[in-house]
């Protein structure tokens, strides 16, 4: 059974399936599975079924139906959707609803999309396996034993297991990108001001992006198409003529530096076999480098938490959120108190780096170095560009990892971004794609494209996937 | 290595009250990622401005207007529940000054 977005629209619309018997096939799944898997926070089952009845008197009157109609879409858990909670998987904003609409939630709830329920993610998106959720972690539906991914573990686990049709996720260095590679799913992130961040719960403002998980590419296409756009609500977005144009001689770089000694050699070869299958299909392959790409994840551990600690300010018990206002003897102890209570470890350690990065006799060295380092990195890529039309990458260095393998030591996890993370840096799109598996677990490659380039990386991605 | 009066410094300027073992935990922790991230100090830059996305000889303005839009009935609601304290639709706080 064909569960892809064309589909399933399909067989609304000649009516073989009922928008209620489809929605109510997914919630059943997400009985059945998700006691193991943990994808979901919260499943927004009643409603859920009660959008799915307008639907079908929608389709009872003969209305037409928009593609995404009626299909249950999930929302990683820092994603506002107005009227639902909304906490960034942490304590902090335990019993938190959301008074207004993310604009790309906004923008699928007008296509017509029911979302299903909010999903499982590393605490304030900070993490690569979704162990820092202060709910749980959530499994790797190929292996139980593993992790999905991280942050946006729950969202991919929720496309890769059947219990949604896609997902939303957001990106700062790898989140969409890398357990969508683990969990054998599409994910991509777009270029930095594609998507609006309005509503999106901020982690660094000038790298994070939301991107979508989806079974195929041309799925995942289908929903990036629905939440892009100019939003007067976020000043860095932007609108653009979406070139459509594969060019006729395809150029395909190949950064050396993320093909060094050290990359898992099985991983190599899968980067080989899709080298080869390009290579077949006309496209010219080219040694390119990134020279300064072992200084962006330096970087990115400066620049990131320090946006962190202004961005997770707010969360001081004034407003929203846990506050320990009660027991706390003046406003001080009000702030100190909730933010102990509610942050989790990482996201501490997170706030007291970027306090330091920015502290007064560190910010020239650290902050404001990293600053001048990243615009080393995005010219890196610039000069790329000239030479070729979209870089070819593995999209983590290595397979989905156990459970409690890399919590103990935060350098080791942080490790792990090291081939996305460069790409947020650059503001750049990236696609990660199931590119077949080792032994049991999914390998995800990555294409980058230029600015804006998502419809070359998408369409070459749909050419190469690998859908088991 | 970072001292534990610095963690102390930086926990009063993020308003974060830190328990004994995790100035400690935070000390070791962040030692270890500043000595990683250190590798930024060996790599000469000549970049004078800061990063622009958008393209530096087309500035756009693209600021909104500066008005007031009220806030919707329902979303107030919200709002107003989530305050820890609340008298009528005002946000109860301690006072800044003692």
């Amino acid at each position: 059974m064909d569960f892809g977005i064309k589909n399933l629209h399909e067989l609304l619309v000649k009516k073989e399936v009922s928008c209620q018997d489809l929605i109510k096939s997914y919630l059943d799944k997400i009985k059945a599975e998700d006691g193991k898997i943990h994808a979901f926070l919260e499943v927004f089952d009643k409603e859920s079924l009660q959008k799915a009845k307008e639907v079908d008197k929608k389709i009872k009157k003969g209305e037409d139906l928009g593609l995404l109609e009626g299909l249950p879409i999930a929302l990683k858990d820092n994603l506002l959707y107005k009227d639902h909670h909304a906490s960034a998987a942490s304590r902090i904003l335990e019993n938190y609803v959301a008074s207004y609409n993310a604009t790309a939630v906004e923008k699928l709830l007008g296509a017509g999309s029911i979302i299903i329920g909010r999903t499982n993610m590393d605490e304030f998106a900070m993490g690569s396996s979704t162990e820092n959720s202060a709910y749980g972690p959530t499994k790797n539906p190929r292996d139980l034993s593993r992790v999905p991914g991280g942050s946006s573990g729950g969202s991919a686990a929720s496309v890769a297991a059947g219990m949604s049709v896609g997902a939303l996720g957001s990106d700062t260095a790898g989140s969409v990108r890398q357990p969508a590679s683990f969990c054998g799913v599409v994910g991509l992130k777009p270029t930095y001001g594609a998507v609006s961040r309005y509503g999106l719960i901020a982690m660094a403002s000038s790298l994070d992006q939301i991107g979508p998980f989806a079974n195929t590419v041309e799925d995942t296409k289908i929903i990036f198409e629905a939440i892009r756009g100019r939003d007067s609500k976020d000043f860095t977005s932007k609108d653009v003529k979406w070139d459509e144009k594969i060019p006729k001689k395809l150029r395909v770089g190949l950064p050396k530096e993320y093909l060094l000694e050290g990359l898992d050699p099985q991983i190599k070869k899968k980067v080989d076999e899709a080298i080869k299958e390009l290579s077949q299909k006309g496209a010219e392959i080219i040694e390119v480098s990134l020279p300064h790409t072992s200084y962006a994840l330096a970087a990115y551990y400066l620049i990131m938490p320090a946006e962190v600690s202004s961005n997770l300010a707010r969360f001081d018990g004034i407003r929203y959120g846990l506050s320990l206002n009660r027991e706390a003897k003046n406003l001080y102890e009000v702030y100190a108190k909730s933010r102990a209570a509610g942050f989790g470890a990482e996201a501490k350690r997170r706030i007291i780096l970027g306090t330091f990065a920015l502290s007064s006799g560190y910010y020239d060295a650290y902050y404001k170095k990293a600053r001048q380092v990243q615009e080393i990195i995005r010219r890196d890529f610039t000069e790329v560009f000239e030479k070729v039309d979209c870089l070819l990458t593995p999209t983590a260095p290595t397979t989905a990892f156990k459970l409690n393998e890399k919590i103990d030591d935060p350098l080791t996890m942080y490790l792990s971004d090291v081939f996305t993370a460069p790409v947020n840096l650059a503001g750049l799109p990236a696609v990660s794609f199931p590119y077949g598996k080792l032994g049991n677990l999914p390998v995800g490659l990555q294409f980058i494209g230029q600015p804006f380039g998502e419809n070359l990386i998408l369409n070459l991605a749909a050419s190469l996937e690998k859908k088991d | 290595m970072v001292d534990i009066k610095t963690i102390e410094h930086l926990a009063k300027l993020a308003r974060l009250d830190l328990k004994e073992d995790e100035k400690k935990k935070y000390q070791k922790d962040i030692s270890k990622i500043l000595e990683y991230v250190e590798k930024i100090q060996s790599l000469k830059v000549d970049v004078s401005h800061p990063l622009i996305f958008n393209d530096p000889d087309k500035p756009e303005d693209v600021a909104r207007k500066d008005g007031v839009v009220d806030c919707a009935k329902d979303a107030q609601k919200i709002i107003v529940a989530s305050f820890p304290e609340s008298e009528g639709n005002l946000n109860k706080v301690k006072a800044i000054f003692e």
